[in-house]
């Protein structure tokens, strides 16, 4: 069995505490044998998110796909490339005998999003939320043994997934309109009348997009109900694997209190995740 | 008004009867109306035409209707006033105006940089230097994919790689003809583990070509000597989406 530096989880540890804190919070409530597993597979999908941000033109960034891509074959084969995410990534992926579809999914749906997002309906953006986040959450549970995964597991892993995603996008509306960028589905932009221009300047009452942001926020929180409703089905031992629901919890709260101000700063940040992640963990539920 | 009228009328055909043999009059009343008795050619030439004359006769009728007294002045200067109005505005207020200006630049805090010790601000996004960077635990991130030899639109990138005894792939060779790259950057954007990277250095002038063919020990060696500032620069925000 191939078996990772020492150098790599810590490597991977930083990238999370540096680029998505809240999966790093989720991380350190994890069960101490996964802990390796959830830093791997979320720091591989940081290495894919980050593509966008460092890439100036859509070729380089299938460029550096492709290479991900390859090193994700040799990571199966046990022969990854000494980089240590792949390298701690290649150790999960054989130790716990992951299936390969779900990085795939995790791939195909990074390098469509390299391009402008360009959304019909708001099945299309949980679409790309769910091959996003809930194929994460799929490879994920796939390392506490295969035979607890049921088919309600997998279901509450989607709505789970799905409810992450649009958060993660909701909570991104002020990084989006940086670069001209709008998650939201065409279908939703007509409904609500919403003045994009207005939109990108972040005058959220004037151009109605805030009818738009309350909905996708209603959306969100109705996909972690349906999460939730698959709670007896799910065997305590998968629960920690659904702790990201808290995120979920804490962030839409956050928008909610402050009104939908979201080019305010302090929605992107809650002190109060990482205890109440702990307080979760401790009851046992999600 | 119908009189007032005529007789602005009359004044612009006076003023225009009067421009047009005004060269005639100006000779002919040069020695009779100036005070100065010399009359070398020079001075005549200069003294021909009168000092306003650049913008007094404007070629628009509308505008002669309404100024036709300013047209018509034909008054030359002595040679006393011009002096004092020489003197009036070149000295007295234009001197103490620029000393003032001097004066004012003097209290002020200056907006000058002191280059070699001080230096301007530079964009995170700056593409300067190459430098090779390393991981935390000391090794190079290099992994030799030849991304960057394949991207590189100058060609100035080569490397040559293989195998170390225990499996890894790195690379035996790095070069880099610094006189060829024409710094775009695309090195560093196809490099998927952010191992080339263009830093912020900007001073590396040589004297000779050779110096700027930069190998893999000269490459990792700035990498270790800028890699604080290139990690600052390639930290980026959260991730949303």
């Amino acid at each position: 069995m191939y078996k990772a530096e020492d150098s790599s989880f810590g490597y991977c540890l930083d990238l999370l505490r540096r680029y998505d804190h809240d999966q790093f919070l989720v991380n350190l409530v994890q069960p101490s044998t996964h802990r390796r597993a959830h830093a791997a597979i979320r720091a591989f999908n940081i290495e894919l998110t980050r593509i966008r941000h460092v890439v100036s033109n859509e070729d380089l960034g299938r460029l550096r796909i492709t290479f991900f891509r390859e090193a994700l074959e040799k990571a199966f084969a046990a022969t990854p490339d000494k980089q240590p995410v792949l390298d701690l990534l290649s150790e999960t992926v054989t130790q716990y005998g992951l299936s390969k579809k779900w990085f795939e999914r995790l791939l195909s749906a990074r390098e469509t999003d390299l391009s402008v997002p360009n959304y019909e309906t708001i099945e299309e953006v949980e679409q790309f939320a769910e091959s996003t986040q809930s194929s994460l959450l799929y490879a994920y549970l796939e390392t506490f043994g295969k035979q607890h995964l049921s088919s309600p597991v997998y279901e509450a892993a989607s709505h789970l997934g799905q409810s992450l995603g649009l958060t993660i996008l909701l909570r991104g509306t002020r990084h989006h309109i940086e670069s001209r960028l709008c998650y939201f589905p065409k279908e939703w932009i007509q409904k609500y009348q919403v003045d994009l221009p207005l939109h990108y300047r972040g005058l959220w009452k004037e151009s109605n997009s805030i009818n738009m942001l309350k909905k996708l926020s209603q959306q969100a929180s109705s996909h972690l109900t349906m999460a939730r409703q698959y709670v007896d089905d799910i065997p305590p031992l998968l629960f920690p694997a659904f702790l990201s629901s808290t995120i979920v919890d804490v962030y839409l709260a956050k928008i909610q209190r402050y009104n939908y101000q979201m080019l305010d700063p302090r929605i992107e940040f809650s002190a109060k995740l990482g205890l109440k992640l702990l307080w979760n963990k401790w009851r046992r539920i999600f | 008004m119908v009189e007032k009228v005529m007789s602005k009328v009359f004044s612009f055909w006076k003023t225009v009867a009067s421009l047009k043999n005004r060269g005639a009059r100006q000779r002919a009343s040069l020695t009779s109306e100036y005070p100065i008795s010399m009359t070398s050619p020079f001075v005549r030439n200069f003294f021909s035409k009168p000092l306003n004359e650049g913008q007094a006769p404007s070629s628009s009728p509308s505008e002669k209707k309404t100024q036709p007294q300013q047209t018509s002045s034909e008054r030359v200067p002595t040679w006393k006033e011009l002096v004092d109005t020489t003197a009036t505005t070149l000295f007295a207020t234009e001197m103490i105006r620029g000393l003032m200006m001097t004066l004012q630049y003097f209290f002020q805090p200056a907006v000058t940089l002191n280059y070699p010790s001080e230096k301007g601000p530079l964009s995170p996004r700056f593409r300067g230097e190459h430098a090779l960077r390393r991981y935390p635990s000391g090794e190079e991130r290099c992994i030799a994919c030849k991304l960057c030899e394949a991207i590189c639109p100058a060609q100035a990138i080569t490397i040559e790689a293989e195998p170390r005894p225990d499996g890894s792939r790195r690379t035996t060779r790095y070069d880099i003809d610094m006189t060829k790259c024409i710094y775009c950057g695309m090195c560093q954007e196809a490099c998927p583990v952010d191992a080339i990277v263009e830093g912020p250095n900007f001073e590396y002038a040589t004297e000779t070509h050779e110096e700027l063919l930069y190998n893999k020990e000269k490459l990792l060696r700035n990498g270790d000597r800028w890699e604080t500032e290139i990690a600052k620069n390639l930290e980026a925000d959260a991730m949303y989406r």
